[in-house]
């Protein structure tokens, strides 16, 4: 009798606690779809004309605790009537670790590009970078640093490491982020052992708008310094051409509705032919369109 | 033999009035030392109660006093120890959710407490930090259904309403965020962010 009223009394017990643990656990998920395309034109080159892009990418996150990011994108540069391509795929998965002593949030993060390059007639190049990244952004949203490498191989005989220490502050009550990024990219020729070394700064200034705004977010981005071959993780993207950039800006807004998010961007930004010498200017026109859930 | 058994049961018996007595102190050393803000001290004498068979408690208690402290990591820890002693307690689910808000983790707390939501439709508490976390993840259209639902249940609570109208707000919904806020002064006439929002209205 005593066995029987103990196994009635866990089973209530189990009949009440189980739903508990097992409610809601439907939105422990979340993340969001987004598709992009980029257009844009040259100037200052007699050989390149325009260059587009389309992409999409999918993001999951588990609670908080982590996610992973996927994406897939193809871009074709007009050159002499040619068309040079390069479709990519970036895969990313983080981590988070909350820290109490440092008021903050650890995120350990990881990013694999692979994009293929090819022209009209014999070119073709792959490469493939890996880019582990330790970042921090305290419990207040108001400081941000961290750490990334990337190393890139390309099947044509190049080893690019990169290294891009950040900073970030949030002030004005939450409504403006400042962001610095420093940029040092080592590109070693494996065949003749020539070493070239870039380094460029990249700031980042947001404005998030008060209620009854047109639009969530205003941005503004400007580079200084060069780059080469540089990967860059907040945009999943891997600069695979061998044309140095010498600066650029950028600027932007974004918007969010009922049905989709929104963000346009312009961008302006100089690269240096390396072959004739010769500086040209590239501008783009982004636009992407995100659902989340 | 007889002597024997009722010697043992005499001194298990003391044993268990020292033990309770113990305990007791232990309590009010515990609570003068939070009533004093030494919310360190005040956990670290709980210490030798957390292992104990009946400590589901000091489990609680250690939980908050750690969440006060700043240390929301061991907060959650001694809150998921208390829920795995009792995993009916809606004060495990409720005491867990502040360090995990804390921390920002929106997604974890709502969890818990759409737990107990679940067990207890209307549950006050439950309700407005669910609210709160909301807000954290900027789910407007969700904050809206949600709060304006709970306003019917409670007219006269003005939290309720704050949330209501922040909610409005976000959505550009500029008469409905002034109405609402009017109703909060109504509660709360010199309610800072009500009159804020509807002195820039009229503006």
């Amino acid at each position: 009798m005593k066995k029987k009223l103990w196994l009635y009394g866990y089973g209530l017990a189990a009949c009440i606690s189980l739903p508990l643990s097992q409610q809601a656990y439907a939105d422990d998920w979340s993340g969001y779809a987004d598709v992009s395309v980029i257009a844009g034109g040259y100037s200052g080159t007699t050989t390149r004309t325009a260059i587009n892009a389309y992409g999409a990418s999918l993001n999951l996150n588990y609670l908080e605790w982590g996610g992973m990011k996927v994406a897939g994108s193809q871009l074709t540069i007009t050159d002499r009537g040619n068309a040079i391509k390069q479709e990519a795929v970036f895969a990313s998965i983080y981590a988070n670790h909350f820290c109490d002593t440092l008021s903050g949030v650890f995120k350990f993060r990881l990013d694999v590009h692979q994009a293929s390059l090819s022209d009209d007639f014999t070119y073709q190049d792959k490469v493939v970078a890996y880019a582990p990244q330790i970042s921090f952004l305290n419990y207040q949203k108001s400081f941000y640093a961290d750490l990334g490498y990337a190393v890139s191989t390309y099947d044509l005989g190049f080893e690019v490491k990169q290294y891009t220490p950040t900073l970030g502050f949030g002030f004005n009550q939450g409504a403006d982020w400042m962001q610095v990024r420093g940029y040092w990219v080592d590109a070693t020729h494996q065949r003749t052992t020539n070493v070239q070394s870039t380094q460029a700064v990249e700031l980042k200034l947001t404005h998030w708008t008060e209620p009854g705004s047109m639009f969530s977010q205003y941005f503004v981005n400007a580079l200084a310094g060069e780059r080469i071959f540089a990967v860059d993780g907040d945009a999943a993207a891997i600069y695979s051409l061998v044309d140095k950039q010498q600066g650029g800006g950028a600027i932007g807004v974004a918007w969010q509705s009922q049905y989709v998010d929104g963000m346009v961007m312009l961008s302006v930004d100089q690269y240096l032919n390396q072959a004739t010498n010769a500086t040209y200017i590239n501008s783009l026109v982004y636009i992407s369109m995100s659902k989340s859930w | 033999m007889k002597t024997f058994i009722m010697a043992s049961l005499l001194s298990l018996g003391l044993a268990n009035t020292a033990l309770a007595s113990e305990s007791q102190e232990v309590w009010q050393q515990s609570h003068v030392l939070e009533s004093k803000g030494e919310y360190e001290k005040a956990a670290a004498v709980l210490t030798p109660l957390l292992n104990h068979k009946a400590s589901e408690y000091a489990l609680l208690r250690y939980g908050w006093l750690n969440y006060l402290q700043g240390n929301y990591s061991d907060a959650i820890d001694s809150y998921k120890r208390a829920l795995n002693f009792n995993p009916r307690s809606f004060d495990a689910r409720l005491g867990m959710s502040l360090p995990l808000m804390a921390q920002g983790r929106w997604k974890e707390a709502s969890r818990y407490l759409k737990q107990v939501i679940g067990q207890s439709p209307y549950q006050y508490t439950a309700h407005v930090r669910l609210m709160a976390c909301e807000e954290g993840l900027r789910k407007w259209e969700t904050l809206e259904q949600h709060s304006q639902s709970m306003a019917a249940y409670y007219p006269s609570d003005a939290t309720i309403l704050v949330y209501l109208a922040r909610a409005y707000a976000w959505q550009d919904k500029e008469e409905q965020a002034k109405a609402t806020y009017q109703r909060v002064l109504k509660r709360f006439p010199n309610h800072i962010e009500a009159n804020h929002y509807i002195k820039g209205q009229s503006e």
